[in-house]
């Protein structure tokens, strides 16, 4: 019922493991990470001399993604613990 | 010379409509990859989302500065914020815990993307508002919790209905549910979409990206009365020129569609 987190979510996770999630839908999230860092040093290289560190709109979805790779790692590390 | 002042002024008309058209292709693609998220599962859903958010996010990187850039660019939070619900959840604990993880990210890219298209808090009406008006806002959000739970039964995120249960859950909807959707869709969209659109068509798009995104709710009913709460939410901000009753009313309709209701009248 709720955009951040709706009833669809609250199923998933019912119904798939951990493990599953983050080998699914985690390697996408991994991916989309690494290509958007990819563009983001393209597009910095391409517009800007170099040492200049300039916040572009590509930028907004990288910390929470590299955050949300960071709690995966740490939850996976956690299982083997 | 006249020619090339016609030609000029002709493409600068015809600007604003491509411009729109491109957002409702983006509004419709973001309608597709929920639905695909529905009908195909996770997997091809949460492709859908990261291949729009790419296509977002480098779009509005390649766009000069402006306004319609920045509303692109803050739209990608929407495929974001659902990346982030697809993979965070934790199961076995009530689902407030996972709300409050998938929030607290997603608040992490809402404080970025505030940074990143320069928005100061005064205009998000954090600095100056009328406390009489916003708290007649916000207290709007009691009955709609009400109205929505009544008609769509959703079941309670927390187990009791205990003080621990009730602070916790009113911190996490004010904080990562209601603040991050507020922030998101009705401060960022609608005021980039506002100096690009002007106020209907603004009004129109932070109304339509959340709703977009609550169609995995399924039950037509609830789509239906938590878009008519998006509408109302996103016209009292354009109105009052302020976010913070509009987060109250969502907030206490959400605490009370997800706690009060069903664990009093459930």
């Amino acid at each position: 019922m709720t955009v951040v987190f709706p009833e669809f979510a609250q199923q998933y996770a019912a119904s798939f493991t951990y493990d599953f999630r983050t080998t699914t839908v985690g390697v996408i999230a991994v991916i989309l990470l690494v290509v958007l860092l990819i563009v983001r040093e393209l597009v910095t290289a391409w517009r800007l001399p170099s040492g200049v560190l300039k916040l572009e709109p590509i930028d907004i979805a990288i910390p929470p993604l590299l955050l949300t790779f960071g709690v995966v790692v740490l939850g996976r590390l956690a299982d083997l613990l | 010379m006249i020619d090339t002042e016609a030609r000029s002024a002709f493409a600068r008309a015809g600007q604003p409509s491509a411009e729109a058209a491109v957002t409702v292709a983006y509004l419709a693609g973001l309608a597709a990859a929920e639905l695909t998220l529905v009908a195909a599962g996770p997997i091809p859903g949460a492709l859908a989302h990261a291949a729009l958010l790419l296509g977002l996010a480098i779009h509005a990187t390649m766009l000069p500065d402006a306004p319609y850039q920045r509303m692109l660019a803050a739209i990608t939070l929407a495929p974001m914020i659902r990346l982030l619900s697809l993979l965070l959840p934790i199961s076995g604990v009530p689902p407030v815990f996972s709300i409050a993880l998938v929030g607290g990210l997603s608040l992490v890219g809402v404080a970025v993307a505030v940074r990143v298209l320069m928005v100061r808090w005064a205009d998000l009406g954090f600095r100056r508002f009328d406390w009489g008006v916003q708290s007649i806002i916000a207290a709007a959000g009691f009955p709609s919790g009400l109205a929505i739970w009544v008609a769509a039964r959703p079941l309670a995120v927390v187990p009791e209905l205990s003080i621990e249960w009730v602070v916790l859950s009113i911190v996490v909807f004010t904080v990562f549910v209601a603040g991050v959707e507020g922030l998101a869709f009705r401060g960022l969209i609608q005021t980039m979409a506002r100096e690009r659109f002007g106020t209907v068509a603004s009004i129109a798009i932070a109304t339509l990206v959340p709703s977009v995104l609550l169609l995995s709710a399924l039950d037509p009913i609830a789509i239906l009365l938590l878009t008519a709460l998006n509408l109302a939410l996103a016209w009292a901000v354009d109105w009052s020129r302020s976010t913070v009753g509009a987060i109250g009313a969502h907030a206490l309709a959400l605490f009370g569609m997800l706690v009060l209701w069903p664990l009093t009248l459930g």
